[in-house]
């Protein structure tokens, strides 16, 4: 049962589905980038920037997006690909998407992966992942721009804190995501490490070359992960 | 951050990019809970499957509880990095703190614009995009190449990729944005260090969305207390 299930999970009206999701994810960021580039125009901001920026996004988010390849593929063996392919497209972790996965499927009284998986176990899953996904759309949705008045608020007292704020709260995250990485093990502490280092080194060397600067982030990602694979499978920890 | 490239000008937010921005949000977020059913509704309308009631229910309710707390602590906890542009994609594409706010804060940083500027949100938004189409073409070749190329792989180069790219990017955030910021960074960092260690090993049992709320919020209070004492620009 299993298999035929995969079968059904695979095929092509789950990929139509995928398809439309994906293709919204796409048509978003496209209308958004138009309509940044459009407002460059009227505020005699260089559209050179605009697609400096573009082009920063792509180079800095390649070496994370990479990071969920492995993850996907064994996500892909378990609930099928189109689905795979929407869900990580979309809001959802690999290990959220599974979680809730997990989740549904005990709730229908089966296990992901077990040979009695049945098409009806799937649409409960498939049910799960997508309400759960849901709950941070309609936040979002609802809370956006609330928030926006909040932080106008706080900006009409004081427009300098407002940057500060902005890196305070970054600072606060990224600490926190470190952190919590750094504990997990030497090589994500190394990893970790690397990175950082390498990002301090960079912010030197890029004084000096300044076509780097826009490579920095991809530079610092490598060289932790490299450092962190070196030292792992050398030193064996 | 590097010092401020003086010849960047400094605009207001307009308030019509801010009504489009809502307006291209909101319409796209509401478009995307309804398709998230998609493919529910598929397997009712081709198999007739209806699972029942009570099993849809119990399955929400028990997500529910395990994420519930994350659907509002992390879209606030993240705006200010993000900013609104930037929330309405990051919910919608995901990956927020791996490569949103990631090419957000690298290409401010680069182009020189300030916080809270329509530049820096003209920027934001454009990184914010790109990050977003590369994201979706590595997942595009990884649905329908993923095996074969998996399978090119040594496990060496695959390890690496699980595991080690994630904490590298976050070690590069933190020392991009906190370099310039040691007195804030440092001992927020050795406390959370000290505080996800507790957490993990057991003597400290908050969970993991009340440890991002300190964090972040914790974080807030410390740099205004900086700044009011002048130390923190």
């Amino acid at each position: 049962m299993l298999e035929e299930t995969l079968k059904v999970a695979n095929e092509f009206g789950v990929w139509i589905c995928a398809f439309a999701m994906v293709a919204l994810v796409v048509v978003q960021s496209t209308l958004y980038t138009r309509l940044a580039s459009k407002t460059a125009k009227e505020i005699n901001f260089p559209q050179k920037d605009v697609r400096r920026a573009f082009r920063t996004g792509v180079i800095t988010a390649f070496g994370p997006a990479l990071g969920s390849f492995i993850v996907m593929i064994a996500m892909m063996a378990v609930i099928g690909a189109p689905i795979t392919w929407m869900r990580l497209s979309i809001i959802g972790s690999a290990s959220t998407e599974m979680t809730a996965a997990t989740i549904g499927a005990e709730a229908a009284g089966f296990e992901l992966g077990a040979a009695n998986f049945s098409i009806e176990a799937l649409a409960v899953i498939f049910f799960t992942m997508g309400i759960n996904g849901c709950g941070w759309l309609l936040v979002a949705t609802l809370l956006t721009g609330r928030m926006d008045s909040v932080r106008h608020k706080i900006a009409g007292g004081d427009a300098k804190w407002l940057p500060v704020l902005t890196t305070a709260a970054t600072v606060g995250v990224y600490a926190n995501m470190g952190a919590q990485r750094a504990v997990a093990g030497t090589g994500s502490l190394v990893a970790w490490l690397g990175g950082a280092i390498t990002m301090l080194l960079m912010n030197i060397v890029a004084k000096k070359f300044k076509f780097l600067k826009e490579y920095k982030m991809g530079i610092a990602l490598i060289m932790g992960t490299v450092l962190a694979a070196v030292v792992t499978n050398v030193f064996g920890l | 951050m590097e010092s401020k490239n003086n010849t960047v000008p400094r605009t207001a937010v307009l308030p019509q990019w801010d009504r489009s921005v809502h307006r291209l949000g909101i319409t796209t977020l509401i478009i995307a809970m309804a398709l998230s059913f998609g493919p529910f509704l598929y397997l009712y309308i081709k198999y007739g499957v209806r699972p029942s009631f009570g099993v849809l229910m119990t399955a929400w309710a028990n997500v529910a509880v395990a994420y519930g707390a994350m659907y509002i602590i992390e879209p606030l906890s993240y705006f200010p990095s993000l900013g609104t542009s930037g929330s309405y994609m990051g919910w919608l594409a995901g990956s927020v703190s791996q490569m949103r706010v990631t090419s957000s804060v690298v290409a401010k940083e680069i182009t020189g614009v300030e916080d809270g500027t329509q530049e820096a949100e003209v920027v934001s938004t454009a990184a914010i995009a790109g990050s977003i189409v590369i994201n979706i073409v590595v997942l595009t070749v990884g649905a329908i190449a993923g095996y074969q190329i998996l399978a090119l792989l040594p496990p060496v180069v695959q390890d690496a990729l699980n595991e080690f790219i994630v904490p590298s990017i976050f070690g590069a955030v933190l020392a991009m944005v906190g370099a310039s910021r040691l007195l804030l960074t440092i001992p927020v960092f050795l406390v959370l260090l000290v505080v996800n260690y507790g957490t993990s090993a057991g003597w400290l049992p908050i969970p993991s969305w009340a440890v991002l709320v300190v964090a972040v919020f914790g974080t807030i209070l410390y740099a205004r207390v900086l700044y009011k004492k002048g130390k923190l620009r």
